[in-house]
């Protein structure tokens, strides 16, 4: 087995949830099969002495090697990743991991860079996917029910895949890791500007499934579902929240109103 | 009065619009093309049977319905349909002289296929794309990104996978003025064989693999961690719980 590369991505900052998830099934499937695990990040300029948290949360959660990123356009905030900003930094990433497998969130970012980069080096590509170990073999699968769909777990190929929030458990753990640093540029043809005051993301959906409350967020892409009390949606879920069904959603929906209204004041 | 622009590079007054329609959920695609240009819709099939979803596409707008048919994508997988609706853009770019302006594709599902056809035809291409509009020799594009807004202002051409369910469009009544134009793979220069490969990269049906949601004891801890992820609108530190 060669490599296992994750991109990780940023919020405000911080590496996200998302993120750390994605780098601990990468652990745990880099232990399984003898892979080493790449963590890719994208920063604005090398971290300085006594400013190593990236690296040392990196390191703890899987990463064998790190590749910092380093690109003046990588400071902005994370909202304005496209493949034009990251594309070059994650080729790259490619490049110096030769990997067998690509993780990715499958957030917003995520969908922006995976599908991009599976076809810039002809990668096959599962989106929301399974990527484990079930009895000693590797799964590589997407879908569920009906449409579940998997690929050959020989990894002839590079496979590119996109890792839903919640899915896998983030790694902790005690361990070093190597570190390079990847100068990168871009040339970007669309640039970030205010958007208009009127302009607000829509607001997240509900769907029924089977009698039983589902919430989907961000539903244009499908990013993640909710269960809502304990019910038989919850095999179709990313997370579930147990109780009374109606009043967690109107809970949700109350508790994205409020901040909603509190991130316009 | 046209809009003509000073760019000399690209003219906005009719631009061509390429609309890649995988099945009728993208048809919302016409309608934002049409605000646009001059939409060609433009699909691959397995047979040569006129697509219902392209014969749609004709009474909602577009200007001209482009097929490529072939057995062999009931069995390849997104590269291979996006290297081939690459080749089409190009086939039909070279016939009207003028290279497209903008490429929308549905953002939905897996999202392949539109940024693997930018990578193909080497244009930058942007996702979650909730609205365009031209303004004079740029384009306006709203992006989703979790809970906000994000306005990119950039020059064309590019490929622009589009969130569709916000912008459904109002049918039309009429009946198609055109046909669907049938093309095969030899018009584009592209071999079965060199397709084929694709075959074993394509996921096959197979045992769902069994899965538990992670489940959290409240809403605010749901809003919390997702939050962190930035797809949830951040509450300010202190506000009411």
């Amino acid at each position: 087995m060669a490599n296992i590369l994750c991109f990780m991505e940023q919020y405000e900052g911080e590496l996200t949830p998302s993120s750390l998830e994605t780098l601990g099934q990468a652990r745990r499937l880099g232990s399984g099969l003898g892979a080493t695990v790449y963590a890719a990040v994208a920063l604005d300029r090398a971290p300085g002495y006594g400013e190593d948290d990236v690296l040392a949360k990196l390191a703890a959660g899987g990463a064998d090697k790190v590749l910092l990123l380093v690109g003046e356009n990588f400071g902005q905030p994370s909202s304005t990743v496209t493949w034009e900003t990251h594309g070059p930094a994650v080729i790259s990433a490619w490049d110096v991991s030769q990997p067998a497998l690509m993780l990715v969130p499958a957030s917003g970012c995520g969908r922006e860079i995976a599908a991009r980069a599976a076809a810039r080096v002809g990668a096959a590509f599962l989106h929301d996917a399974f990527v484990e170990m079930q009895g000693g073999q590797l799964v590589l699968a997407e879908g569920r029910g009906e449409r579940a769909r998997r690929l050959p777990a020989a990894l002839e190929f590079p496979v590119v895949a996109t890792l839903p929030p919640g899915r896998y458990s983030a790694a902790a753990g005690d361990e070093e890791a190597e570190v390079e640093v990847l100068q990168v540029g871009a040339v970007q043809r669309f640039i970030a500007e205010p958007a208009p005051e009127s302009a607000r993301a829509p607001e997240p959906t509900l769907t029924k499934h089977d009698g039983h409350t589902l919430v989907e967020l961000h539903s244009s892409t499908g990013l993640l579902t909710v269960a809502l009390g304990k019910t038989a949606a919850q095999a179709q879920a990313d997370f579930a929240i147990e109780g009374d069904a109606d009043a967690l959603l109107s809970g949700l929906f109350a508790s994205h109103e409020r901040s909603m209204k509190e991130g316009s004041r | 009065m046209s809009e003509a622009t000073t760019n000399p590079r690209i003219e906005l007054t009719r631009p061509m619009i390429v609309a890649l329609l995988e099945d009728a959920r993208d048809l919302p695609l016409v309608s934002i093309g049409a605000r646009l240009g001059d939409v060609v819709a433009l699909s691959v099939r397995d047979n040569a049977s006129p697509d219902a979803t392209l014969l749609d596409a004709l009474t909602r707008g577009a200007s001209r319905a482009v097929q490529v048919s072939d057995p062999i994508f009931d069995s390849v997988d997104y590269l291979a349909v996006a290297h081939t609706l690459a080749c089409a853009i190009r086939h039909l770019c070279e016939r009207l002289g003028a290279p497209p302006v903008v490429v929308l594709a549905g953002d939905r599902g897996r999202g392949a296929v539109g940024p693997a056809v930018a990578e193909r035809l080497s244009l930058p291409h942007l996702g979650a794309v909730y609205g365009v509009e031209v303004a004079r020799d740029h384009l306006l594009v709203d992006r989703q990104l979790g809970s906000s807004i994000q306005r990119l202002r950039g020059t064309p051409p590019v490929v622009l996978a589009c969130v569709l369910p916000a912008l459904t469009p109002t049918a039309r009544a009429s009946a198609p003025s055109s046909t669907v134009e049938l093309l095969e793979l030899e018009a584009l220069h592209i071999t079965q064989q060199e397709l084929l490969h694709r075959r074993r990269f394509r996921p096959e049906p197979g045992a769902a693999v069994a899965s538990a949601p992670r489940v959290l004891a409240s809403v605010d801890r749901l809003a919390d961690r997702l939050a962190r992820d930035g797809v949830w609108p951040k509450r300010k530190a202190g506000g009411p719980g």
